[in-house]
């Protein structure tokens, strides 16, 4: 579902798996698990998952967040969690809705199916051997299925091999001591009969005719109805006068079942009633219930059963008999609490788990995920691949204090899109570090990125994108001027440098309104042929158009190759002297400092499946015993374990490029040049995502050159061969690109940057 | 919110019943789900009570990804301030405001920060404001606090938002969580 941080305090013996959202009958008996397991001392963690039976926003079941609130259970989000044994709650919700699940480690899962497949209507809400299969591939164990009742059993038992399906079933418990109300026999001059149910059609009986047979009209019995009788009134046209309704909630379901002496429930005969837990509570109650013969399997002594013909003369029997009465109540509620007492589920997680471990009641109050705690004095260290976090709010000396001291430099305001990936940033971030000494670089950005900047010592804003937001861009627009005007009137740069291929709107409207600043684009080139066309306009919006060279131009079809513009040598955040030499560079990344090292860096997807791109690259490197490294997003978008892979989360990670024997990227902007300028051999696998990036044509390039390998269509078969090429003869190849690098090409965008700042100084003091 | 009138309610039921009727309304249903246009009037004509008809639905911010279900652009936006708040208390503080809204489902976030610890906010997919520290303030011809003031009513006005709390360092306290939770139609 989202990302996730690591905390230890997340061990469970039980984790519950569900949607909370349900407001009936699944969240109850939820609740009433998580309390039995409460005083039991299990430590429970609940997942959420959005279900597909849900449709409309809805919060939590109030029992369920009652339960979390007073520290019966933690809600497990945004962290990782562990427990002996998973209890997934409905299975349609497993099927569609497992990968919203945090990072689980669980030794046990157990389906508890509280409905069968199909709906009445035939609609199937899952497929327990989809299920099965869902379960077995994200926590790589078999579940055990566990039906909510006979009826359930069932109908799954056909698709459940026997070994995985527990012997019992799952009933739903309840809390008997909580419920009993001790009830006289009967006194009045006439039954007391009532239901208590939601009004939905399949609840009730599908005629008239049981209808009366079970829920006298005449008046001959007080009949009460709580939860609504809408369905009755359609079949009968109005409701018997002798009927009292109230509708769902409007009174305490303990309170409404004390005032009866028979609780009578029957519905559409169609229909599979899988549970019942308004029958569960009834009978825990106390109060007599008459059911159709089909519950008895479930309910066995603690109810009484008959076809609807048989109901009169059934309770007229126990309530002119109030021995008869009595006795059952008393056997009643022994059966109850054996089948569906509190210790009937600790029995059966005892079965499962053994006894429990933790104290009773050890979670601290309060909703949601466990506190931050320090870690303990034995907890270990950061891992080594923990992403470094640059301090934004930290001082740091390299910034002026315009207020304190008087302005001795020209300010240039560094202006990125938000762009896919981070090459806007990291170009006007190497040419902020060539302005270092004689400008006084500031960022704004629409990338959420942009803290990376504050690593060199630069102050920085950030305005959300459109994208970030899911704001009409028309309204973003106006957004994106009032901010820049803003920023414009307290920054009053000298200049100011938009990267991006397609500069906002508003920029023209923020320049007439905060004029003095000379506005240069940074516009790399290799566009897709014949793309963005009108983008270049737009060049007239800016004082001056420079190009960031590119080692592929010759390549390059795109509209920008031919349009005017300032071109540089190809810009890199790094120069090869500033990179660690292989020692420095393995000990930084924490690496072991032996043995070939490949990194891969190919955007999302699943390292252990060779159907992904980085799957098959990481399959075809182990072959060749080449340990892999991957950068964090690779891995964060896998819920698999990492397994042996390294995890590099480093910026810049050009500086670090010599622990590598080889590098398989994308070929974007950035990686292309940096790797080529820093020597690294290199298999590049073009993006052909890319809106307007034309990728494929820069990898073509350098595979033509002979100074790095490209492969569009990543098989292990094709992987193989050449990466043990760039193994063998990578350097080599590299060193050629080396050797046809004209330099960083940010000196010169920053020579020419100071030369506007300059102008523009002089014009304003002329 | 009244309950339909007594006729259309039978009309309704009987209509149930009807064979088919559950496989026609879920076809239609999933229809008129994936129609922006139509979901933005229905949300501007049901809102949930008179206050909020005169309250046009906003798609933006983005209620994050924790809450599913229609209804999310009317929920109220609230501007949940972290400034000054220890980055390393940021994850857990937004751990916080998420399982909040999770089992409330009554606001939708928006976060002002005052450090770049976007990575918290970004694994909900909720969005976030910077604000620039006041440590960090080198604008001499207007005070920080002005600064601050004017771009939280900025906020405020270009968000709709009806709810601002402020968090500190020790995390939600129950006026913040009865704040946020205010807006609820539930």
């Amino acid at each position: 579902m989202r990302g996730t941080t690591d905390n230890p305090n997340s061990d469970f013996d039980i984790i519950i798996a569900s949607d909370f959202r349900f407001p009936g009958g699944t969240s109850h008996s939820i609740a009433e698990e998580v309390e039995a397991q409460r005083v039991a001392g299990y430590r429970t963690g609940l997942a959420h998952m959005n279900g597909p039976l849900i449709h409309t926003l809805r919060p939590f079941n109030p029992l369920i967040r009652a339960q979390i609130e007073d520290g019966a259970a933690r809600l497990i989000i945004g962290h990782s969690a562990r427990a002996r044994l998973l209890v997934i709650r409905h299975p349609a919700t497993a099927q569609e809705a497992l990968d919203q699940l945090p990072p689980l480690k669980v030794e046990q899962v157990v389906v508890v199916a509280n409905a069968g497949p199909q709906n009445i209507d035939g609609r199937v809400h899952y497929d327990p051997v989809v299920v099965t299969e869902g379960i077995r591939e994200r926590f790589g164990i078999d579940p055990i299925w566990a039906p909510i009742g006979p009826l359930v059993r069932s109908e799954i038992t056909p698709a459940i091999e026997a070994e995985h399906l527990l012997e019992r079933d799952w009933v739903n418990i309840i809390d008997v001591e909580e419920w009993f109300t001790p009830r006289p026999a009967p006194t009045g001059d006439r039954p007391v009969v009532g239901r208590h149910s939601r009004p939905s059609a399949q609840k009730w009986p599908a005629s008239a005719r049981v209808l009366r047979q079970v829920y006298p009209t005449d008046g001959s019995w007080d009949v009460r109805i709580l939860g609504g009788a809408g369905p009755a009134e359609d079949l009968l046209g109005t409701l018997p006068p002798a009927w009292q309704v109230l509708p769902f909630g409007a009174m305490p379901p303990k309170e409404f079942l004390a005032g009866l002496d028979f609780f009578v429930y029957f519905h559409d005969a169609r229909w599979v009633e899988a549970f019942g837990r308004t029958i569960l509570e009834a009978v825990a109650s106390g109060v007599p219930a008459v059911l159709p013969p089909h519950f008895k399997e479930l309910f066995g002594s603690a109810a009484l059963y008959a076809e609807p013909h048989q109901v009169r003369a059934l309770v007229n029997e126990y309530w002119t008999n109030p021995d008869r009465y009595q006795a059952h109540v008393a056997q009643a509620r022994e059966s109850v609490d054996a089948r569906f007492g509190h210790h009937a589920h600790r029995a059966r997680l005892s079965a499962l788990l053994g006894p429990a471990t933790g104290a009773a009641s050890d979670a601290p109050p309060g909703g949601g995920p466990p506190p931050a705690e320090s870690p303990p004095s034995d907890s270990p260290s950061p891992p080594a691949d923990s992403p470094k976090r640059p301090d934004a709010a930290a001082p740091d000396s390299r910034i002026l204090r315009p207020s304190q001291q008087p302005r001795q430099r020209p300010r240039i305001l560094l202006c990125s899109s938000n762009g896919a990936g981070m090459g806007h940033l990291t170009r006007l971030l190497a040419y902020a570090r060539q302005l270092d000494h004689e400008a006084e670089p500031y960022f704004l950005s629409l990338s959420q990125a942009v803290p990376v900047v504050a690593q060199f010592g630069y102050p920085y804003e950030y305005l959300p994108s459109a994208g970030a937001l899911d704001m009409p861009t028309g309204v973003w627009q106006e957004m994106f001027v009032d901010r820049l005007v803003d920023a414009l009137t307290r920054i009053r740069p000298e200049v100011v440098v938009f990267d991006g291929t397609w500069p906002y709107h508003g920029i023209p409207r923020a320049r007439a309104a905060r004029p003095g600043s000379q506005w240069v684009w940074s516009r790399r080139g290799m566009w897709r042929p014949g793309a963005n066309v009108d983008q270049l306009q737009k060049s007239a919006w800016f004082d001056l158009v420079i190009e960031p060279g590119d080692f592929a131009r010759e390549y390059d079809r795109g509209v920008t190759a031919a349009a005017a513009a300032t071109r540089i040598p190809p810009v890199t955040l790094l120069d090869r002297e500033e990179a660690n030499d292989r020692a420095a560079a393995r000990a930084d990344l924490r690496l072991p400092p032996q043995g070939p090292l490949a990194l891969v860096s190919l955007g999302a997807g699943n390292i252990n499946d060779p159907t992904h791109d980085i799957g098959a690259i990481t399959m075809a490197l182990r072959n060749l015993d080449v340990d892999v490294c991957v950068t964090l997003p690779e891995i964060a978008s896998s819920s698999h374990s990492s397994g042996d892979v390294h995890i590099v989360h480093e910026f810049p990670l050009a500086k670090q490029y010599a622990a590598f024997d080889l590098v398989v990227s994308a070929s974007g902007y950035n990686s292309f040049q940096e790797l080529l300028r820093m020597g690294v051999p290199s298999l590049f696998v073009p993006n052909p995502q890319t809106a307007l990036d034309e990728q494929a044509r820069r990898a073509q390039f350098a595979s033509d050159k002979g100074w790095a390998h490209m492969l569009t269509e990543v098989t292990v078969e094709a992987a193989e061969p050449l990466l043990l090429d760039l193994l063998e003869q990578g350097r080599e190849m590299a060193a050629q690109a080396i050797a046809a690098d004209p330099g960083n090409g940010a000196h010169e965008a920053a020579r020419i940057i100071l030369d506007l700042a300059g102008a523009r100084s002089g014009r304003l003091s002329a | 919110m009244n309950s339909p009138h007594p006729t259309l309610q039978r009309f309704v039921r009987r209509a149930r019943r009807l064979p088919g009727y559950r496989r026609v309304r879920r076809s239609a249903l999933q229809r008129l789900r994936r129609n922006a246009l139509l979901k933005d009037l229905v949300s501007r004509i049901y809102s949930g009570n008179e206050a909020q008809k005169r309250w046009i639905p906003r798609t933006y911010p983005p209620p994050g990804n924790v809450l599913s279900g229609l209804g999310t652009e009317n929920l109220p936006v609230a501007v949940v301030s972290l400034v000054s708040v220890p980055e390393e208390r940021i994850d857990a503080i937004v751990d916080e405001i998420a399982a909040l809204q999770l089992m409330s489902a009554a606001f939708r976030p928006l976060f002002l920060m005052d450090c770049g610890h976007f990575e918290a906010v970004r694994r909900y997919g909720y969005a976030a404001e910077l604000l620039i520290p006041a440590s960090q303030w080198q604008f001499s011809d207007m005070r920080w606090e002005d600064y601050a003031v004017k771009r939280v009513a900025d906020l405020r006005r270009r968000y709709g938002a009806t709810i601002s709390v402020a968090v500190s360092a020790e995390g939600i306290t129950d006026p913040i969580r009865f704040l946020l939770e205010a807006g609820s139609s539930e």
